[in-house]
């Protein structure tokens, strides 16, 4: 039974590698084109009964349940989706700041540590073990505002200038955030922490990943969101046009690591063991580079980031050291062809509002 | 009072190496306005090839016995050549194609900085090598105070290169280019300066000065692996903040200010505690003064 499309046996020998394709193609494709050919006319009926405004409902739920059947009850796979899920919300709250609003921060992983460490917390030792996955959105809550808050500390001063800076006091925070968990004893110092009930499955994820998604979306797409594109395209202009670009700044900012602390309780509940040095630049690095594989201010392109850099580290597993020689390469000549990412500045159709698409066209750069 | 000498010239032998590396930064930052992020890792191969240069030259010298400040000479000389050489061919190949992006190249430049950790990683393997210093290692004693020969020469050095620098930045025409590139880029080319060659030579410089970094760095914490660039380039980076990102004396003086306030830290609270005291002193820095300590609000046109 290969997993993951049978990466694992690929791992074992290359030279399985054909006969795992014949069978993905026999056991995955041809079915899946079979069942959906003969399905094809029920479904287009079926579309045609559901209301329109329910449409997208449906979809989301189809998807979830391909989902749930994929990942079945094997470990690695529900693995492989909820890191994806992870990394998706990563990807977009950080695309928020690096993409829509052209600042450039750093130290996106911190903020994640943050709401890691108070979700565990919370979960651990705080509410009661019994209540489980009743109190897991309140913990993971709990830990996106905490990491809100640690934005604010950091975005109050860091936007009262233009410039950089936002990339050196990010930064600097990270390094902060990180030596400070350290240096707390209770919470387990740089030994880490752990004692989390695994809370974190594919229904979990899915639901924070279409939430996270849709606010974002809605955020960009709100007056406030038009007016953080403003600040991005020419701050002076934005200014004149009355947005008040500082608090504008904060919001997308604090935002951002809002749900940056989200994706830390669930990474952290799907782990269950946290440690600082988990929570470090090289963290922050990656998602910086799933932000700018897929695509810089677009919701698609976080998607597609995500899951191609998710399942990019997969496969270049058996190659050990030379994963982190490869994938810089990869990056490197893929931005030299794009150099605003694979989907940079452009969005998949039904993300986009049908009466805008109509009237402005494709939100375009 | 002697504790607090002593501890003094520890901090001025830190700050000096922070801020030939801060310098790298700031040098970059001033003339193409883009945090170098692989500086820190450009250091780590100047360390690395200093080593190498190093073993070379007692190699071909063979049973001939030359004096170590030789050697020590040598490799400098050669590691700064080598680590220009790499630093040219990353500027080449990842900075210049995407330069009008600005986004971009800052990730190109993380990507590189990974990309040489592990190359090197690849190369050299993952042990940590132990790093022979080249200089006879020699204890003074002035009024209490030890100094060793290996803290004189590192001050000294980078005094020395720090001087240098000063005056191809203040008495050379490529000095002076640089200096109009970081006052006004639009102008300059109309003035008939290339600005691809004073680019090309910004980052030569700046590599150089990261080689003997990493060298002196190397003869100071006398172990050398993969990983050492990142710690030590981020903070050469804040401090190159702190003094005030694109000047060049800014950059000197916030190099020392982090050696100061970290050994400082060391010296009272717990060992361990160094790196997050360290950052917020340099934190509060910005906050009183956000463009850093000599540093000019950037204009804005409109």
């Amino acid at each position: 039974m290969p997993t993951l499309f049978g990466i694992i046996l690929i791992q074992q020998s290359l030279a399985l590698l054909p006969g795992i394709i014949a069978y993905d193609v026999l056991i995955y494709l041809v079915p899946t084109y079979i069942v959906a050919r003969l399905v094809a006319p029920l479904v287009k009926k079926w579309i045609q009964r559901v209301p329109s405004q329910r449409l997208l409902f449906a979809y989301v739920l189809a998807l979830f349940l391909v989902a749930l059947l994929w990942g079945g009850f094997h470990e690695y796979r529900t693995m492989i989706l909820c890191l994806m899920g992870i990394n998706f919300i990563l990807c977009i709250s950080l695309n928020l700041v690096n993409g829509y609003m052209g600042e450039f921060s750093v130290g996106h992983a911190g903020f994640m540590g943050v709401g890691a460490y108070i979700a565990s917390i919370l979960t651990v030792w705080v509410f009661p073990r019994s209540l489980g996955h009743l109190v897991f959105p309140l913990a993971l809550l709990a830990g996106g505002a905490g990491a809100a808050i640690a934005a604010l500390l950091v975005a109050i001063p860091s936007f009262k200038i233009r410039g950089d800076y936002l990339a050196i006091i990010t930064l600097a925070t990270n390094f902060i955030i990180k030596n400070g968990i350290e240096n707390i004893e209770r919470i387990g110092g740089s030994r880490g922490f752990m004692g989390m009930a695994k809370l974190t499955n594919v229904p979990w994820v899915f639901f924070w990943s279409v939430f996270t998604l849709v606010a974002i979306r809605n955020f960009v797409l709100s007056p406030y969101g038009r007016g953080v594109i403003a600040i991005r395209e020419d701050e002076i202009a934005a200014e004149a046009m009355t947005v008040d670009t500082r608090r504008m700044k904060m919001v997308a900012f604090c935002t951002s690591s809002f749900f940056a602390g989200i994706a830390g309780g669930l990474f952290a509940h799907l782990l269950l063991y946290i440690n600082p040095s988990t929570f470090t630049l090289l963290k922050s690095t990656e998602c910086l580079v799933m932000v700018y594989l897929g695509g810089m201010a677009s919701i698609s392109g976080s998607l597609v980031g995500a899951v191609t850099f998710t399942i990019l580290l997969e496969i270049l597993r058996p190659l050990e050291v030379y994963k982190w020689v490869l994938i810089p390469l990869l990056l490197l000549v893929m931005l030299l062809r794009r150099h605003a990412g694979l989907m940079g500045f452009r969005e998949f159709r039904f993300f986009i509002p049908t009466e805008e698409t109509e009237v402005y066209g494709p939100a375009s750069h | 009072m002697t504790y607090v000498l002593q501890q003094l010239i520890n901090a001025i032998q830190l700050g000096s190496i922070y801020a030939l590396i801060a310098l790298g930064y700031s040098m970059v930052y001033g003339v193409l306005r883009f945090i170098n992020f692989a500086h820190g890792d450009i250091f780590m191969v100047g360390a690395f090839l200093s080593y190498f240069a190093a073993l070379l030259i007692r190699r071909l010298a063979g049973s001939a016995g030359i004096p170590n400040a030789l050697i020590f000479l040598g490799s400098m000389l050669l590691a700064m050549l080598g680590t220009a050489l790499v630093a040219l061919s990353i500027e080449k190949i990842a900075y210049r194609p995407l330069r009008k992006y600005r986004l971009s190249v800052v990730i190109t430049a993380l990507g590189m900085g990974v990309f040489l950790e592990h190359m090197t990683l690849v190369i050299v393997g993952p042990w940590r090598i132990s790093f022979q210093p080249l200089i006879s290692e020699k204890v003074h004693k002035v009024a209490g105070v030890s100094i060793s020969t290996t803290q004189l020469v590192i001050i000294f050095v980078s005094i020395l290169l720090m001087l240098i620098l000063e005056f191809i930045v203040r008495q050379t025409k490529q000095g002076m280019a640089m200096r109009a590139i970081s006052y006004d880029r639009e102008a300059v080319p109309l003035m008939g300066v290339n600005v691809d060659h004073i680019v090309t030579l910004t980052f030569a410089i700046a590599s150089c000065l990261a080689a003997a970094g990493g060298l002196l760095y190397a003869h100071a914490y006398p172990i050398i692996e993969p990983y050492m660039g990142i710690m030590v380039g981020w903070k050469a980076f804040i401090s190159a903040v702190v003094g005030g990102i694109g000047v060049i004396r800014g950059a000197m003086l916030g190099g020392y200010i982090l050696g100061f306030v970290e050994i400082a830290a060391g010296a009272i609270f717990p060992s361990r505690m160094r790196d997050l005291i360290s950052f917020v002193v340099l934190m509060l820095v910005l906050l009183a003064k956000p463009t850093g300590i000599f540093g000019l609000p950037l204009r804005q046109k409109v």
